[in-house]
């Protein structure tokens, strides 16, 4: 397997990308990077989108966010994920994310909030 | 007839035969994670994401582009040049090409200026098949020009095309090269070149199965309009195609089993090297020029220079139709080629062999000095009755 599970799944930081490609780019720098993490599908009370998600523990929530934007993965959004449900205070758009990093989007739109 | 004992010399058209690991590849897909890739959450569906991940990657690091987003996935070149120039091209835009083109590029070309959307400069290559680059030059400066579209390599005579030298002329325009004939065959460093938008294919000398091709973009924000809308499996609550990379250019259930193939293949002519596979063709070239350049009756097109011309060479025999040549060599000596006019009118018409067409013998990587040998000595038995 890809991915190096994490032992609790309760509670945690759920990055939302844009497109299957910027999940398997994750995948691929989180593993060179070892911080373990699951893919996971995008959580419906998070978004209507049918892709996947990247799934941290919440204390590498700041590295692994670090290590996505430096290698170019458009975050969407990040969510604090807690065992009663999401966190909306644990929520980051993506536009302030991706401020200062380059983007291949043509236009750039952040949706998924709700 | 034994398919080990038949000579192919028709790599120009696809290779063969695949490398094992090739097959290999395309088996282990379809036995273990045959699931459609980035569209379910199952464990089978996200091994098929990350395998069509790994082919992009794959493909990015063969080219020298630093993100893999900017290789689109298309069925073969010809979907790949449609996409870049249909994508591109609006009312009014003016375009330059040269007379060595294929139909994947002229046929296009000629529908939006028939139908008088464009305007189209066809720049005259010399009779061995070069690129007239003061021609070109001039066709750039005489106007504002949209798009640039040259070859790598002409299918017919093998002439390769200075992309370097080439890229100077641009100027502003898009430079739209078709790789078709060199990706795999001759080094492409993208990191070190100007070109906005190369269309290769996967089943050539990249070594993969058919029905895989792609367009490569520069800064992936060049204004192009998708060939195809459709489901990409990402942004589904929304009716409308998403803009980023690749989803963008890409709907549908791609060819995963196909592409996990020619990231094999990729493997395979990287393992080679493709510096390394480039003097082997250029020594069998050597030895099949020469042995061409002795026979009576025998007419060879092209540079005839081996350091000018990928390893295809197209020939006729006077007294003799190509398409009887290669009906002979086929039935009588087992040799595979390529006659007629190779889909590319133009271009014969340049060399001069239009419309009768040539016989086109076109070796690859896996072609042995036994391979010419066999191929001098039947044309010498064909041209000696």
């Amino acid at each position: 397997m890809h991915c190096v599970p994490i032992k609790n799944q309760g509670s945690g930081s759920v990055f939302v990308l844009y497109s299957i490609h910027n999940v398997m780019k994750a995948e691929k720098v989180l593993k060179t990077e070892e911080i373990p993490f699951d893919t996971i599908p995008v959580p419906k009370e998070i978004s209507p989108d049918c892709g996947m998600a990247i799934l941290t523990a919440s204390t590498d929530k700041p590295r692994a966010r670090r290590v996505l934007t430096e290698n170019g993965i458009d975050i969407k959004g990040i969510y604090l994920k807690t065992t009663s449900g999401y966190d909306e205070s644990g929520f980051e758009s993506g536009r302030e994310i991706m401020n200062d990093t380059k983007q291949l989007r043509l236009t750039q739109t952040v949706t998924g909030s709700g | 007839m034994e398919a080990g004992s038949i000579i192919y010399l028709d790599h120009a058209a696809t290779s063969f035969p695949k490398p094992d690991a090739v097959k290999q590849a395309v088996l282990d897909y379809l036995d273990r994670y045959s699931a459609n890739p980035g569209r379910s959450a199952h464990s089978l569906s996200l091994e098929a994401s990350r395998s069509l991940f790994d082919a992009r990657e794959t493909i990015a690091d063969f080219f020298h582009v630093n993100d893999s987003r900017k290789v689109i996935f298309t069925r073969n070149v010809t979907e790949s040049l449609n996409l870049a120039i249909y994508g591109m091209l609006r009312e009014g835009d003016r375009v330059v090409t040269t007379s060595m083109e294929h139909n994947s590029v002229m046929r296009p070309l000629r529908d939006l200026e028939e139908r008088g959307i464009i305007r189209l400069t066809v720049v005259p290559s010399s009779p061995e098949g070069f690129a007239d680059i003061p021609g070109i030059a001039r066709a750039m400066d005489s106007g504002p020009v949209r798009l640039l579209v040259v070859n790598h390599a002409s299918n017919v005579t093998g002439t390769l095309v200075d992309l370097a030298r080439v890229s100077e002329l641009k100027g502003s325009a898009f430079l739209l090269v078709d790789a078709a004939q060199t990706a795999g065959s001759i080094p492409i460093d993208l990191a070190s070149l100007e070109v906005d938008l190369l269309a290769f294919t996967g089943h050539k000398a990249l070594q993969g199965p058919q029905g895989t091709g792609g367009l490569i973009l520069k800064t992936g924000k060049e204004p192009l309009t998708p060939l195809m809308r459709g489901g990409t499996g990402s942004h589904s609550e929304f009716e409308q195609q998403p803009d980023f990379l690749p989803d963008r250019y890409e709907s549908g259930t791609p060819n995963g089993c196909g592409f996990a193939g020619l990231a094999a293949g990729i493997h395979v002519v990287e393992e080679r090297g493709v510096p390394a596979i480039r003097e082997h063709e250029k020594l069998l070239t050597e030895r099949l020029l020469s042995g061409l350049l002795g026979l009576d009756r025998v007419l060879v097109f092209g540079p005839r220079d081996p350091e000018k011309q990928t390893a295809v060479v197209s020939i006729q025999i006077r007294g003799m139709s190509a398409s009887d040549v290669g009906f002979q060599l086929d039935r009588e000596f087992a040799v595979c080629v390529r006659t007629g006019l190779h889909c590319a009118p133009a271009a014969h018409r340049t060399i001069g062999s239009f419309p009768q067409g040539t016989v086109r013998i076109s070796m690859g990587m896996t072609n042995t000095m036994d391979d010419v040998e066999a191929v001098v000595e039947a044309l010498t038995c064909i041209v000696s009755r």
